[in-house]
């Protein structure tokens, strides 16, 4: 018992970090993100003996995750709004520049994606972030947003297109070909 | 297109990526979560302090909160059941008074039954009649000689109706009258129909309650609006008969009282004759309670159900068309005079040229049809044969 607690702790230790920017990206606030990962957590250790197993663990993780945020995003909608100044100031999508892994170039994209994240509505957010930030599968995130595979199959498809014509992108892209050539 | 697709999702992840990797973690975000969860394992019923406790236990004060809810829904819903379950039992309940015989729901009264033998009922004696109909209308009338005394206004209604129909709905319209005085708690007191001749006709006399009077006749006259019907005639009466019934009432008291007293001058008297004179006038006083017992019994029955009248009769055949004279035709005049006259002129040559050439024309027309067909005919044949 106490094996499988430690090696369950070692797993929500590591896990912390992706599920906190998945919450992050998803639900675009911070109090928001580490109170949905906190939920999602413990609800992991409520029912730690029926967790699924290694390979089944995470897309478990992420559909509580997931499950987490939309309650956050539903109950503190009204609370989000009048914070929505102090939010969008100290926003996880503005992180500072100066951080390890994020260059100059980097905080740029990210910033452009963030706000093209953030414009997205959330049907097609949440897919798109659990596809290409936490690389779920496509069957894994039906799963997840208990939806149909071809439900999630069409919002990818419509998120990826809107993302891509996101004029602060669209800039972004050009300038990197611009550089790359 | 596979590369695209490739270089699509390469293009998102760097995106989202890059998105992500900006992203600033709490450095105790995750210690402070497993601390809370090592709380809760080591006390994983009780309610924790912290601020996952405080949502645990409301978690639970939630879940009871919903199981009082539903329990109240699912009493209330019970409560309502059951007292449905006991209405629907004491209509049933109520249903099965009703005698039998009732016809489309409705039971019929009961003092016609009682018309051949009413000058025989005594006195006090309680009529009920009950009705209990679908459509929601219930009649009950009581009539009680003595209870019902001449306090009460006695109204006598009378009525009469007559409809015209369209043929061959004579049949369906007499029982709808006779459907009507069941369902206002009457009954059909008299009826004949006449379905032969040119003009089919029934008639029929209705007892309805006074008070379901008028709603019968206002259903009998709704045929004459179907379908061509045509009420032709419709009347009603009313006769207040309050003074005749006190009157009777008073004088049956009298005669009542008479009777009593001849009835005890009888046990005492002593000669024959005495008793035959006395007998004699407790016969004739009998015999006028009787009577008055019986005129009472009759305008109460009167006053209790009204009479109509009901006259229904199709329409008449249609006449056939008068057959007059031939019609002349008019003299010609002008063109068709001339017209006329050359075609009789014609008509009359050639009656005359075959009356005077008789068979010879007939050989003549026959050779003169043979050598048309040589002429025309015979060439064609030979082309044929060559």
């Amino acid at each position: 018992m106490t094996g499988e607690t430690d090696e369950l702790n070692d797993w929500l230790e590591r896990s912390y970090t992706k599920a906190y920017r998945t919450a992050a990206m998803i639900c675009g606030n911070p109090d928001d993100a580490r109170e949905a990962v906190q939920d999602a957590f413990l609800r992991a250790w409520r029912f730690r003996a029926s967790l699924p197993a290694d390979d089944g663990r995470e897309p478990w993780m992420y559909r509580v995750l997931v499950n987490a945020c939309y309650s956050k995003m539903r109950r503190e909608v009204p609370r989000r709004n009048r914070e929505r100044d102090r939010v969008d100031e100290t926003s996880p999508m503005a992180a500072p520049a100066d951080g390890p892994e994020a260059s100059a170039e980097h905080a740029v994209l990210a910033d452009a994606v963030a706000f093209a994240l953030k414009s997205l509505p959330e049907a097609l957010r949440v897919p798109l972030v659990l596809r290409y930030w936490s690389g779920l599968s496509e069957r894994e995130i039906a799963l997840a947003i208990r939806r149909r595979p071809g439900t999630v199959k069409s919002r990818l498809h419509e998120a990826r297109r809107r993302l891509a014509s996101d004029p602060n992108l669209l800039g972004y892209a050009a300038e990197m070909l611009g550089a790359t050539t | 297109m596979s590369d695209e697709r490739t270089t699509d999702n390469s293009r998102f992840e760097s995106w989202l990526g890059a998105a992500g990797a900006a992203i600033a973690v709490p450095d105790d975000g995750a210690a402070t979560i497993l601390e809370l969860a090592h709380e809760r394992i080591g006390n994983v019923d009780g309610a924790s302090s912290s601020t996952i406790g405080s949502r645990a236990t409301f978690d639970r004060a939630k879940r009871w909160q919903v199981v009082a809810a539903c329990a109240a829904v699912l009493t209330l819903m019970g409560g309502t059941l059951a007292a449905l379950t006991g209405q629907t039992s004491k209509s049933a309940v109520r249903a099965e008074r009703v005698p039998p015989g009732a016809q489309f729901g409705y039971s019929r009264g009961r003092v016609a039954d009682a018309g051949s033998s009413v000058v025989g009922a005594t006195r006090n004696q309680s009529l009920s009649i009950k009705t209990s109909a679908t459509n929601g209308f219930s009649v009950e009338q009581r009539s009680a000689h003595g209870t019902t005394g001449a306090d009460s206004p006695k109204l006598e209604k009378n009525g009469s109706i007559d409809v015209q129909l369209v043929r061959g709905s004579l049949t369906a319209q007499y029982r709808m009258v006779r459907t009507i005085a069941t369902a206002n708690g009457g009954y059909l007191a008299d009826g004949k129909t006449d379905e032969a001749g040119d003009t089919p006709s029934a008639s029929a006399t209705i007892r309805v309650p006074v008070e379901r009077f008028d709603a019968a006749v206002d259903a009998i006259a709704h045929i004459g609006a179907l379908r061509g019907n045509k009420v032709v005639n419709r009347t009603s009466s009313s006769r207040d008969v309050t003074a005749s019934y006190a009157d009777l009432h008073a004088r049956l008291q009298a005669a009542t009282s008479e009777r009593d007293q001849v009835s005890l001058v009888l046990t005492k008297a002593q000669t024959i004759g005495d008793i035959l004179a006395v007998r004699d006038r407790l016969n004739s006083v009998q015999t006028e309670v009787d009577q008055l017992q019986g005129q009472i019994n009759v305008l109460d029955d009167q006053t209790s159900y009204a009479a109509v009248a009901v006259s229904l009769h199709e329409q008449p055949a249609p006449l056939p068309k008068p057959v007059g004279p031939a019609k002349l035709p008019k003299p010609a005049t002008g063109l068709v005079k001339a017209w006329d006259d050359a075609r009789h002129g014609f008509s009359h040559s050639v009656e005359w040229f075959v009356a005077r050439s008789g068979k010879a024309l007939v050989i003549l027309g026959a050779l003169l049809a043979m050598l048309f067909l040589a002429r025309y005919l015979y060439p064609v044949v030979r082309r044929g044969l060559l």
